[in-house]
């Protein structure tokens, strides 16, 4: 046999193997999780991945009209930059923009004053709360 | 019935693909099932994709109605244009070739089926969520804007989601919007499950170009090697557009490929159609295309080429830049430039060099052997790109290794100029640093197999 054949045969042999783990975990989270999760309604979805914020969102959604704005307030105060609270605040500012669109939420500082609403995040007991301002 | 109507849609869009494709074939043209299948796709996407960017151009709200007119419109069109060689499809050649599977053949191919259904199911169980970002913050946002307000209202997406990036290219939300028409509600499980069908028709595709020059066991060990790199696979599922973008690159540059080899026009026009298209996915496919058109001109200043270098060239260049014409003057008239690079400069560009080309190197290669996330992938290219350099099997592979090493080339003058701070920039390029190689992942994996695979050629 040439090189090259030797050489195509132990790559495709090293990389199944290397491979095989993978697939095997694949399968297992298919039949544990992936399945029963597949059949679930897009609601049950949607709460199996964001829990209270999901029904926060839609307390959101049901209690204030679409043409409003919303700030999105911190307290106690700003995290730092990169930091895993900074990175959670960011996640809300953008998945709620996303839920709640065409409702703008708006951040601290472009605060404008028309906004109705305002919207706390306590970063001590990561919790959101909604007010009429 | 939500799926019922998700099947519906991809059908409507797969078909609007083949039309546009006999309308390219003609009447005569034979290719295998799954390829048209693939350029079906691939092209359906693109249709319904610009279709609705256009009528939203020409202040026309958007709804199912109106979509759904136009593509019945360009198929009667087609179909009266070919008549019956509309029908008679391209998939004359399947039915003559029988194909004998041997046992090791059968067992790739489960391995290949099972990959695609775990990506399937998992893409359609869940939600996006906070590991997704990008799926929902850049392009999932656009497309649900486009469906709730039936139109592209630029001002939102510029002004207060903050996420959205305005610049960025507006094919792939288009065509999730026009799911969302079909549903009649924003379904995201259902998108994922959309974005993953890039992720097979670009295995499939790959498959096929592979058939065309290799024995069916071959072509079946690189499908599965590609269906089966880590970070593609974790990708896959997700929404993001790196893999549609994948798509596109694929068909687009191994298309031309076909064309260098074989002087099929058709190929030729496939290749600069799909990379046309690729620059409506996502911003890296402008930098494909320039690669491309790059590369193409190296080939055809380095190596005597048996085609009409001045037809290939225009086709290159021309055709990708004209489709990509009215998305460009779009940016040009909104004013949407590209927000990462609206900064000061960090600095002189021999210190930038100096300062972020090694961390950027580094963690590249780090991330490139890290067999978790690429398995022995990049080892292989290196050798099989040594052997290359020693001895090439296929000279005219110096074609696929330009594009490769121009398109790397560009991601780094990005990291460079980038005007973010080191700290910054490090963060961005551990985001991208397994994104952004897999846009390239099929013409490397072209590459290596056209250097070793020579024991297992058919064709020339």
């Amino acid at each position: 046999m040439s090189i090259e054949k030797n050489f195509v045969i132990m790559f495709f042999i090293i990389w199944c193997i290397l491979v095989f783990e993978p697939i095997i975990r694949q399968v297992q989270e298919t039949f544990t999780f992936l399945l029963p999760v597949y059949s679930l309604s897009l609601e049950e979805k949607h709460n199996l991945i964001d829990g209270k914020f999901y029904n926060f969102v839609k307390l959101c959604v049901a209690s204030i009209q679409e043409n409003e704005s919303i700030i999105f307030k911190v307290i106690p105060q700003e995290p730092d930059f990169r930091t895993p609270d900074w990175l959670l605040k960011e996640y809300l500012i953008g998945r709620l923009s996303y839920f709640l669109y065409p409702r703008k939420i708006l951040r601290e500082q472009d605060l404008s004053g028309k906004a109705q609403y305002i919207m706390l995040f306590d970063t001590n007991a990561k919790t959101l709360k909604l007010s009429n301002r | 019935m939500i799926f019922l109507k998700f099947t519906l849609a991809v059908l409507s869009i797969i078909i609007t693909g083949y039309a546009g494709l006999r309308l390219f074939t003609g009447p005569r043209k034979e290719l295998p099932l799954g390829e048209v299948l693939c350029l079906s796709w691939g092209m359906g996407v693109g249709f319904v994709g610009l279709e609705g960017f256009l009528l939203t151009l020409f202040k026309h709200p958007l709804s199912l109605g109106y979509l759904l007119f136009f593509q019945i419109v360009f198929i009667i069109f087609v179909a009266l244009k070919l008549k019956r060689g509309f029908c008679c499809c391209c998939t004359a050649s399947w039915y003559k070739q029988k194909i004998s599977y041997s046992p090791l053949a059968v067992f790739l191919l489960v391995i290949i089926i099972v990959e695609i259904a775990y990506v399937f199911l998992k893409a359609s169980s869940l939600p996006f969520s906070a590991l997704n970002w990008d799926a929902w913050a850049s392009w999932g946002f656009k497309a649900k804007i486009f469906f709730q307000e039936k139109a592209f209202p630029v001002q939102s997406c510029v002004v207060f989601p903050g996420f959205a990036h305005p610049d960025y290219p507006v094919l792939i939300p288009f065509a999730e919007a026009y799911i969302y028409f079909f549903l009649g509600q924003i379904h995201e499980p259902l998108i994922g499950c959309f974005c993953s069908f890039f992720y097979a028709a670009t295995v499939i595709l790959f498959y096929y170009q592979l058939k065309r020059r290799f024995k069916i066991e071959f072509a079946l060990g690189g499908s599965l090697v590609l269906a089966t790199i880590p970070s593609l696979v974790n990708l896959a599922s997700t929404a993001y557009m790196d893999v549609p973008l994948a798509f596109y690159i694929t068909a687009g540059s191994l298309y031309i490929w076909r064309y260098l080899k074989e002087k099929d026009n058709f190929c030729l026009i496939m290749g600069a159609f799909f990379t046309g298209l690729g620059m409506w996915v996502k911003n890296e496919g402008f930098g494909f295309w320039v690669a491309l058109v790059l590369s193409c001109l190296a080939i055809c200043l380095w190596f005597k080429l048996d085609i009409h270098k001045k037809k290939f060239l225009s086709a290159v260049a021309f055709i990708p830049a004209l489709i990509y014409l009215p998305w460009l003057l779009f940016k040009c008239y909104f004013k949407l430039g590209v927000t990462y690079f609206q900064g000061p400069a960090a600095g002189n560009l021999l210190d930038l060099i100096k300062q972020r080309l090694p961390m950027a190197l580094e963690i590249w290669i780090k991330r490139g052997l890290d067999i978790g996330r690429w398995n022995i992938f990049w080892v292989g290219f290196i050798i099989a790109l040594l052997w290359f350099l020693v001895r090439p099997r296929e000279k005219l592979a110096w074609f696929l290794l330009f594009i490769v090493v121009l398109q790397l080339f560009f991601y780094f003058i990005i990291y460079i100029i980038w005007p973010i701070s080191l700290a910054d920039l490090e963060l961005q390029i551990f985001n991208s640093v397994d994104r952004l190689p897999l846009q390239l992942v099929t013409l490397v994996l072209f590459f290596i197999c056209l250097q070793i695979g020579e024991k297992w050629r058919v064709n020339p």
